[in-house]
């Protein structure tokens, strides 16, 4: 326990040690008998404490048996057992499956290169197609 | 025999004991009452709040699990306390203030709790400078202070930790103090 801690514990929790955490009281309490400066901080502290308690508590005056013969004749709601927001139906299964099946075909098939092979051989006859039809026109 | 805890009381009004719950309204009635004057400053304010806070209760009953049946579970007053600063600082924050054309009609601008219970000017004087400080400065003095809680209890019902509890309260106190400090005895002043 250190004197800056004790400082701390008045001032926060004021001068009456019944009201600082128990777990330091004691300590706290050993800190302050040998400190004349943590002394005068709680002879302060304990002037605004005795003009705390001179405010009268401006406490509700309401009568327990009638708040909770009141309170209690308050119908609660029914509780009605919640249901999922969102029900995957179980028939969706094989559908979603079938659909993750084909995406994964098509991308197996784009990244293996299989379609660029078609392309190339498809391209290719294009080529000599055209290449037949100029040769054609040239000669004609 | 053993008085029934909160927790049992709680479980039976849960089943639709109106008496139990009569029991926990009145071991829990009058610190409530205290707790929500301290903050609100206005006794008919603090009514309405003690009595909200006790119909959640009754509401919250059926579903109430206890701190014995749940990890890190509140305690019953603890959880009252909660609800009980928590609607004391919405009321605070809801609070609408007087149009300007209603200024002159202003009698006393003093909080109505120190105007009807005070007996004295310093009593008003406390009345004024608590009523001027933010909501949750005010909670945590009315909290350790004048209900003499823990400072783990009132952390809870705050919703903060210790630590920000005790930093409320020493600016709560500075603020306290700069405002009071004529009030004080001569040989207590700084």
């Amino acid at each position: 326990m250190t004197q800056k801690r004790v400082a701390e514990l008045i001032a926060a929790y004021g001068a009456a040690p019944d009201k600082w955490p128990e777990a330091e009281r004691i300590a706290a309490l050993a800190v302050l008998r040998r400190d004349p400066a943590l002394q005068a901080e709680l002879r302060q502290m304990a002037a605004l404490d005795a003009a705390l308690d001179r405010w009268p508590s401006p406490a509700a005056q309401v009568d327990a048996v009638a708040l909770a013969a009141h309170v209690s004749a308050t119908p609660r709601p029914r509780v009605v057992a919640r249901r999922p927001f969102f029900r995957f139906p179980i028939f969706a299964w094989p559908n979603a499956a079938g659909l993750a099946a084909a995406a994964l075909a098509g991308f197996l098939v784009g990244w293996s290169g299989l379609d660029s092979d078609y392309s190339s051989a498809q391209l290719d006859s294009v080529d000599q197609q055209i290449v037949a039809s100029l040769v054609e026109d040239a000669t004609w | 025999m053993l008085d029934p805890s909160d927790d049992d009381l709680m479980r039976a009004a849960g089943a639709g004991d109106r008496a139990a719950f009569g029991t926990l309204v009145g071991r829990h009635l009058q610190r409530m009452a205290g707790l929500a004057g301290r903050i609100t400053g206005n006794r008919g304010d603090a009514e309405e709040i003690v009595q909200e806070a006790f119909l959640r209760a009754w509401l919250k009953a059926p579903s109430w699990l206890g701190r014995e049946n749940r990890a890190g579970g509140a305690a019953f007053s603890t959880w009252l306390g909660r609800v009980v600063v928590n609607l004391c600082l919405d009321r605070k924050r809801r609070a609408v203030p007087l149009p300007l054309e209603a200024a002159a009609e202003v009698v006393d601008p003093k909080p109505d709790a120190f105007a009807a219970t005070a007996g004295s000017e310093v009593a008003a004087r406390v009345a004024q400078a608590m009523a001027t400080l933010p909501d949750r400065q005010r909670a945590a003095i009315a909290l350790c202070h004048y209900e003499g809680l823990s400072n783990i209890e009132a952390a809870a019902m705050l919703d903060v930790t210790v630590g920000a509890l005790e930093s409320l309260l020493v600016r709560a106190r500075k603020s306290l103090r700069a405002a009071l400090v004529d009030i004080a005895p001569e040989g207590s002043r700084p």
